[in-house]
């Protein structure tokens, strides 16, 4: 029996090791960082809950406000978009039209592009004079709407959250068609023989029967949502936009502990209390997610 | 009223021809099964029926209603086709509780609540179901989801019911109790049904008349005695019941039709009647005959003689086999003078059926 405990310590001890130095350690060492004040050399000063009074009722709130409300915004568009759209190209893609099967791989091709290239490559398509969304409406004569959609307040969020979409939607597309396929044909013919049509199938039916993939994946988009970084660095860079109107969670974490242009002082310490601000949002749904996903295996 | 009619009904999946040319008369208040091997075409068939799959040719008719044409581009689908539908693995929805399985057909009519909930418990007390309107189907038996499957088709009070081997998932003496349960709702509510199975016991006691295929074809239409004393081809007779195939010759000798066994023709010639057949009285034949219909008797009694070569007491039969000539044929004896391995016999022939 000893010999196998050994044998169970070789495999296991490395795995922990990496996990602990590069996820373990960095969290708690951030979490303590944020009482702390720290501009990235010399000495820690130690400052209580004053990073935390900062950004909750100092200079950073009306910041942080502003980031928060705009992860909100995030969260509640791709719900609608990436699940609602999702849903529907999903059941079209189950009802076997001709040529589903190639439209299921073009779905799914930009989710291989990786976050920073889809930045990049929309930052070109989205240029005000030379990229290919405004040529494109140009030429089929919308030319008035041609606008810096990433240069003004009111689009240039939702811009972002479109490319968003565009870069995910395939992923959530076949999660919901693995869904939706893993329903019985059986139901599916019973309810038409008792004289149901498409549409109350579709509702009375399918969907009570993928509803728990959408939970999942609402939890998936929430925490998705709370910790996004990438597009908008790539898109509108880490001032966030004309006056922030893109700000994120993520970029006002990353302007506060690495600093940019005209962003103050830099401060670790103060990053470090954005970033628990963070933790504290996602964790609780973090564990709701495990929660359901164990209850499942266990009444599998 | 709820005749169903198939006319040169065919369906074919690209080269494959699954289903050939079914012309075929459902009478109103008939029980019809469907019955052959795996892949005959008999789900495809009823399928055609339901709505679900698509015909390559011919035509279905409802009631009075023309619901399906190939030529005339009539489709009419499955919800618009009024009838009630049992699949074998049941099918009842696991997030909605037994009653509202069952009201579903009427929900989608839009019934009252009232009449809704009268209707539902009516035809749950006729599964006898009563008392479990609230629970989920996980929490049902095979038995007891498939009288929800059953209820929720009669529900609707259809003209013509149609059952995909409803019974193949239970276990044998639930299957039994069905059968009785199924023919009994049948025979009081007056609905057609049309109920596919490869189970011969299974459609030999329920049917009133048995269609039976076999590759896409249709071998024999006819009611369960039909098939059994009067099968029309060699499939039919051995796949109903069990069945003994010799091959023989036959030629006229003195104003009589004698035949000797193909494979030992040294054995006496015996007398065989040709009159049903139609056919002339030469060349070869195969001869068929249950064991059932094979007397044994003590070899003086008979020009036919065989050896004993195997006896089985099954309590109600013996099971015999007897060699002969080069063949070895079944023979079941339920009373009469026993015989032992070893023994020669002689064998009469009481009932048989040739086929060319």
């Amino acid at each position: 029996m000893s010999i196998k405990l050994r044998y169970l310590l070789v495999f296991i001890i490395p795995a922990m090791l990496l996990y602990t130095v590069f996820i373990i350690y960095p969290l708690f060492d951030s979490l303590i960082l944020s009482f702390f004040s720290w501009p990235g050399v010399g000495s820690r000063t130690f400052v209580g809950f004053k990073n935390f009074q900062t950004l909750f009722t100092g200079s950073y709130a009306k910041e942080l406000f502003n980031a928060f409300l705009h992860n909100v915004y995030f969260f509640l568009l791709l719900i609608l978009l990436e699940l609602g759209l999702g849903f529907l190209i999903a059941l079209m893609l189950a009802s076997k039209i001709k040529g589903a099967g190639v439209f299921r791989v073009i779905t799914y091709i930009p989710n291989m592009i990786p976050l920073v290239l889809v930045g990049f490559m929309w930052g070109l398509f989205l240029n005000p004079q030379v990229g290919l969304v405004n040529q494109l409406l140009k030429l089929v004569g919308l030319g008035g709407l041609a606008q810096p959609w990433l240069g003004l307040e009111n689009t240039a969020l939702t811009t972002i959250i479109l490319v968003n979409v565009w870069r995910n939607l395939g992923f959530y597309v076949l999660v919901i068609l693995a869904a939706i396929l893993d329903i019985s044909p059986d139901l599916i013919e019973a309810a038409y023989i008792d004289g149901a049509n498409n549409w109350k199938i579709t509702w009375r039916i399918i969907f009570p029967l993928t509803f728990s993939t959408f939970r999942t994946l609402a939890i998936l988009l929430f925490i998705w949502s709370f910790n996004i970084f990438d597009t908008v660095y790539a898109l509108t860079g880490v001032q966030a936009g004309p006056y922030r109107s893109t700000d994120v969670l993520g970029t006002l974490f990353y302007r506060t502990a690495f600093g940019g242009l005209g962003s103050g002082a830099v401060d670790m310490g103060l990053g470090a209390s954005v970033t628990v601000f963070i933790f504290m949002i996602v964790m609780p749904v973090s564990i709701l997610y495990v929660y359901l996903v164990e209850k499942r295996q266990r009444s599998a | 009223m709820s005749k169903v009619v198939l006319k040169g009904l065919s369906k074919s999946f690209g080269e494959v021809n699954v289903v050939n040319n079914i012309d075929l008369e459902i009478n109103d208040r008939e029980f019809l099964s469907f019955l052959g091997p795996s892949g005959c075409g008999k789900t495809t068939t009823l399928r055609m029926i339901a709505g679900f799959d698509m015909p390559t040719t011919g035509e279905i008719f409802i009631g009075e209603r023309l619901v399906s044409s190939v030529d005339k581009k009539i489709f009419v689908p499955p919800e618009e086709r009024n009838v009630g539908m049992v699949f074998q693995n049941y099918a009842v929805w696991p997030h909605m509780d037994v009653f509202k399985n069952v009201a579903y057909p009427l929900k989608i009519k839009k019934t009252g609540a009232d009449e809704m909930k009268e209707r539902v418990l009516k035809v749950l007390s006729m599964v006898k179901l009563t008392g479990m309107e609230k629970r989920y189907p996980h929490q049902l038996s095979g038995g007891q989801q498939q009288r929800v499957a059953l209820a929720r088709a009669l529900v609707m009070e259809p003209d013509v019911m149609l059952l995909d081997e409803p019974l193949s998932n239970l276990d044998a003496k639930l299957r039994e109790e069905m059968r009785f349960e199924i023919k009994d709702i049948q025979r009081r509510i007056g609905v057609t049904i049309i109920y596919v199975t490869h189970d011969q016991a299974e459609a030999m006691a329920m049917s009133d008349r048995i269609l039976l295929l076999h590759n896409a074809r249709v071998q024999q239409l006819g009611t369960p005695r039909d098939l059994y004393e009067r099968p029309e081809n060699q499939f039919v007779a051995d796949f109903i019941g069990l069945i003994n195939f010799l091959k023989i010759d036959v030629a006229d000798r003195d104003a009589r039709t004698m035949a000797t066994f193909t494979s030992s023709p040294e054995t006496p010639p015996f007398e065989v009647n040709l009159e049903n057949t139609g056919k002339s009285s030469e060349g070869g034949f195969v001869f068929a005959v249950r064991p059932e219909n094979v007397k044994l008797v003590p070899p003086d009694s008979s020009s036919i003689r065989g050896k004993v070569t195997k006896k089985v007491y099954l309590g109600n039969i013996l099971d015999y086999r007897v060699a002969l000539g080069k063949e070895e044929i079944r023979v079941e004896a339920s009373s009469g003078e026993e015989f032992q391995p070893g023994q020669t016999v002689g064998l009469r022939f009481e009932s048989y059926v040739l086929f060319k």
